[in-house]
């Protein structure tokens, strides 16, 4: 019905060098033109002045329009992005143009007020505004600037209309024609009223989020749960006989190939050298899970979402199921089956998400509306998004526990002033002291996190504020008054610890081999991991492999990581009383344990200096064992507790492949969570670590090769064999 | 791996195991625990696990991991391991198989193979599991080596499984007394049976027994009512030939209940084991069996009536 293919290869013959040069010089234009308005006024009719002079683009074989156009900046234009980055690179800039990343709106509220509506919702909310109440001029001029900044994408959506019809003129297939006028028909819908038909609130969704995106600049706007507030749009299509299910699903599709590309552009991580004020932005589509009043939120649409990612090939967006007892089983085993296949599919567990969240005083209501938004973070949509959080190097705490407060390398003073090696006589004195350095870390973070907010806060009173301002009617609450919510409501943020399995094999390491074996004191094991295990290969060697380490489930490693994760919790909630804001414990290292590796000495799990620390809620590289045995290990970190993290999973896809192995990695998934596991994602093993395994076996002796009747370990197979897996693997 | 045998005395029978592998998924049905006992009166020529053959524990030496630290040299009462020009050479022909090198063995390059466990820790890890077998119907399974070898201990495990309400399952050559068969058969939900050739003649040169035991065993199992899946290893050269296929057909006509059977084509990954477990196999290694031909045998068998073939293909994709 929709050529994707061709949607695709537009995207594909997009040169990466190709810039928003428009954007850029409307952006510096106009910072000089309204520099005399009021803050709010400015940036509506910087926004406005976007949202006119822009080129809207359309190809002929467009459905949802909001492309934009990028040029190969020539010698003049590259002089000019040397002399203004803050137009071409970061998100959230430039700094006179409201702009912010990784948030949620309520697009339920888009959807159902409209441009328009959302228009009179604030001249209304300007005419309740009592004149002498003391931020009333400045409320009045927020108020004017989102209704500015709304007539703005109003007017763009009618750009976008006329074009499509001159581009529909030109076209001599009259399926082409066809498609490319109702395609107008529905830009130039919702710039009147709200939309009538999936068609329209895909359009208005589209538009909205390249407003947010693309010409004010931000990333990681992540789209909320798409299945329930797209539903009665599709429900009503398919039932008035307006769309079949199939056409709804190529629709869905189209969203899907158009959100990484209005501008251009497919996120490629951290390679992508793409200059863009949304670079390395993500797109994220949560589906399933329960509703508000604690039924069953899977419907026809959260299923036609998934058949729409399995027909699109880019690495993003990112569908986030949410699990809970009771989830239709069809639906369930399709996001298995995809996230066994690869696609970019990754499950939650509504039970402890739901529970972490009211821990740290959350309405359960509010709670079971939760959606993904970037970094593994669960948001409530329309809720305020914590702007701040921080990440933790927890094995370098376990060093400085060692060397009383002091720096390996530079003996320093950097964290608390805990005993000397001989004055630790049991491992319970160690302990206490690595508790010290947690509590010491957290405490200098937790002041400089509250004076964040204040700062934030003081600024916001003067005028500069954050979300930028279209949507800001889409947040509880800001239409209100003029404090954004970095000063209304409680300030929080989560405290993310990088190396918990590096952590919890140290201290195992530690326990074993000074206080329980007596191989070496403190003190000579601190002077061998300062000198990087020079001269100490074998020792090193039975660190790694003579200790029992995270992701094993024997009981005195259960019993570790609760006690770690316990640790972490309390002094986490202990620092946020402390200053008054609220902190809440996190597992998750992103890619710092990468970065922080780099910086780290040797550690006592026989990791030498400089090398990665373990990843996310995984065991440390080199230790993996069965996933049964790992899903329990990690099941002890304190879940219920923690509101964001995650647990990357790598995988042997020929465990899951045939008959009865989606239902083999339904079962993993399921357990995990009856454990208490707060989310899951499957990495099935690439070919590029087989070719590693074969050239460096020493890193790679935990991968595990399932054959028919055993297992085996890769790196113990005959070479042909090795070899010939590797041919294999290319096919899984 | 199992390793360093050691424990308390007690009158209970002990197993020698020389593997556990959770999540195992192709031997029964769900996710499972596999045990593997150690000590095999048969001696195939392409057996995939010959560290299991042996009846003691025996050391394990995979080269890669060596770092030359000399630790195994100065331990070894029998002067069996020395480090000469930077190199490790291990004297197998002194080895006594005591396993003092592999404890100091730091890198784990030197693993001793074989450990005395109890039912009771072999239950106690099994159950680690329990919620993974209640989601997929799995369970324990027994295999080896040939666990029959170890009835009494057998005998401790099913019933300490079945106190627990575990499924189980026992995968075994056939060969051992019906005695044995006959006091765990209470205890078993499945047995996985090979049938490794109908050939005698061939049976015997190839796995060094004669296969009287092991299809009499099966026909008075299969009259005792328990529960069977045939397994046939098809080696590429020895019995992928349509006369095996035609007498697998007959025998399996002649059970009762119709038991699925499986066929597991040959594979090569017990070579480098018996490597490291210094037992090269003197038999030119047999080929991989090439999944195309595994379809079609599959296929002869079920044109012969067999109506419950399965073909495990997991080694080969």
């Amino acid at each position: 019905m929709y050529d994707l293919a061709a949607i695709e290869k537009t995207y594909l013959s997009a040169p990466e060098e190709a810039v928003f040069l428009e954007r850029a010089r409307i952006v510096q234009e106009t910072r000089s033109k309204f520099a005399g308005e009021l803050p709010g006024i400015r940036q509506g009719k910087i926004i406005q002045e976007l949202c006119d002079r822009v080129s809207v683009v359309v190809s002929p074989d467009d459905v949802l329009l909001g492309r934009v156009l990028e040029q190969v900046p020539c010698g003049e234009d590259e002089k000019f992005i040397q002399e203004h980055p803050e137009l071409f690179y970061e998100a959230g800039v430039p700094g006179w143009l409201d702009s912010d990343s990784l948030y949620i709106p309520d697009w339920n509220h888009l959807l159902e007020k409209g441009l328009q509506g959302m228009v009179a919702e604030v001249e209304s909310h300007r005419r309740g505004t009592a004149t002498q109440a003391p931020d009333a001029l400045k409320l009045d001029d927020m108020l004017e600037g989102i209704s500015l900044s709304l007539h703005g994408v109003s007017r763009l959506a009618l750009r976008y209309a006329d074009e499509a019809r001159r581009v529909a003129g030109e076209q001599e297939d009259p399926a082409a024609r066809a498609r490319l006028l109702r395609a107008a028909d529905c830009c130039a819908a919702i710039a009147q009223r709200p939309p009538a038909s999936l068609q329209e609130a895909l359009q208005l969704l589209i538009l909205f989020h390249m407003v947010l995106s693309c010409l004010i600049g931000g990333r990681d706007v992540a789209m909320g749960r798409m299945d329930q507030y797209l539903r009665r749009f599709y429900e009503s299509d398919v039932a008035g006989g307006k769309l079949a299910r199939d056409e709804a699903v190529e629709l869905l599709a189209v969203m899907m190939l158009m959100l990484p590309q209005m501008a251009g552009r497919e996120t490629t991580g951290l390679a992508c050298k793409k200059r863009s004020p949304n670079r390395n932005s993500h797109y994220y589509i949560t589906v399933g899970g329960m509703t508000a009043n604690g039924e069953s939120g899977v419907n026809d649409l959260s299923a036609a979402l998934l058949a729409a990612r399995r027909l699109v090939k880019f690495r993003e967006p990112t569908l986030s199921v949410r699990y809970f007892e009771g989830i239709d089983r069809g639906f369930w085993a399709e996001a298995v089956a995809a996230m066994r296949d690869s696609l970019p599919v990754f499950a939650y567990n509504d039970a402890v998400v739901i529970a972490a969240l009211t821990s740290h005083g959350m309405a359960e209501r509010r709670a079971r509306d939760y959606a993904h938004c970037a970094c593994l973070n669960c948001f409530i949509p329309g809720d305020d998004c914590p702007p701040l959080r921080q990440n933790y190097n927890v094995p370098s705490l376990i060093l400085l526990a060692m060397n009383q407060g002091r720096s390996l390398e530079t003996d320093e003073q950097v964290g608390a002033a805990t005993p000397a090696p001989g004055g630790m006589i049991d491992f319970e004195d160690f302990f206490k002291a690595f508790r010290a350095q947690l509590q010491f870390a957290l405490d200098r973070v937790g002041a400089r996190l509250a004076a964040q907010y204040g700062d934030m806060a003081a600024s916001s009173k003067t005028g500069r504020a954050g979300y930028p301002l279209p949507v800001r009617c889409l947040f509880n609450g800001h239409l209100d008054g003029v404090q954004d919510y970095r000063s209304r409501h409680d300030w929080y943020s989560d405290q993310f610890m990088v190396g918990v399995a590096t952590t919890i094999d140290s201290l195992l390491a530690i326990r074993q081999v000074v206080y329980t074996e007596k191989q070496a004191s403190l003190d000579a094991f601190r002077k061998m991991l300062a000198g990087n295990f020079e001269g100490e290969e074998a020792f090193r060697q039975y660190l790694r492999q003579r200790v029992p380490s995270f992701g094993s489930d024997d009981a005195e490693v259960l019993e570790m990581i609760r006690r770690v994760a316990q640790a972490w919790r309390e002094e986490v909630a202990q620092s946020g009383a402390a200053h008054g804001i609220r902190l809440r414990p996190s597992f998750y290292s992103w890619l710092y344990n990468i970065e922080m590796g780099k910086r780290t000495p040797a550690t006592p799990d026989g990791r030498r200096a400089g090398e990665v620390l373990s990843a996310d809620q995984t065991p440390a590289q080199g230790k993996g064992r069965a996933p049964t045995e790992v899903l329990r290990s990690i099941a002890q970190l304190a879940h219920r507790h923690t509101c964001s993290g995650g647990t990357t999973f790598r995988i042997n896809p020929s465990h899951f492949k045939g008959e009865g192995g989606v239902e083999r990695l339904q079962t993993l998934i399921e357990t995990y969570f009856a454990l208490g596991g707060l989310h899951l994602q499957f990495i099935p093993v690439q070919k590029e670590t087989l070719l590693d395994a074969v050239r460096h076996p020493e890193r790679h002796r935990d991968l595990m090769i399932r054959v028919t009747g055993f297992s085996a370990r890769f790196v113990e197979l005959p070479p042909d064999a090795q070899q010939e897996i590797i041919q294999r693997a290319e096919y899984a | 791996m199992p390793d360093e045998g050691a424990g308390e005395p007690t009158n209970s029978p002990k197993g020698l195991i020389f593997d556990i592998k959770r999540f195992a998924i192709h031997d029964g049905p769900g996710i499972r625990t596999a045990f593997f006992l150690k000590g095999c009166p048969l001696a195939c020529l392409w057996c995939h696990n010959p560290e299991g053959i042996a009846p003691e524990p025996e050391i394990f030496y995979d080269a890669q991991f060596c770092i030359r630290c000399g630790a195994c040299a100065n331990k070894c009462p029998q002067g069996a391991h020395s480090i000469a020009a930077g190199d490790h050479i291990y004297h197998r022909e002194l080895c006594r198989g005591c396993g003092a090198c592999a404890r100091r063995c730091p890198s784990q390059a030197l693993r001793r193979v074989g450990r005395e466990m109890a039912a009771a820790e072999l239950i106690e890890i099994a159950l680690r599991d329990r919620p993974f077998y209640e989601r997929s119907g799995g369970g324990i399974t027994l295999s080896g080596g040939e666990p029959m070898m170890q009835a009494s201990f057998v005998l401790e495990v099913l019933s300490a499984a079945k106190v627990e309400r575990l499924h189980t399952c026992v995968d075994t050559s056939g060969f051992a007394p019906w005695s044995d068969f006959a006091r765990v058969l209470a205890y078993v939900d499945l047995f996985l049976y090979d049938v490794k050739d109908t050939d005698a003649l061939r049976h015997q040169a190839n796995t060094g027994v004669d296969p009287g035991l092991v299809l009499d065993n099966l026909a008075r199992l299969d009259r005792a009512g328990a529960n069977l899946m045939l397994r046939c290893p098809i080696i590429p050269g020895v019995n992928d030939n349509e006369e095996h296929f035609r007498r697998l057909s007959q025998l399996w006509k002649s059970l009762e209940k119709a038991p699925v059977m499986e066929i597991l084509p040959h594979h090569r990954m017990g070579e480098a084991k018996r490597e490291r477990i210094g037992k090269a196999s003197a038999h030119a290694p047999f080929p991989q069996a090439a999944p195309q031909s595994a379809q079609g045998w599959a296929s002869t068998l079920r044109t012969m009536g067999v109506t419950r073939v399965e073909l495990n293909l997991s080694h080969l994709q």
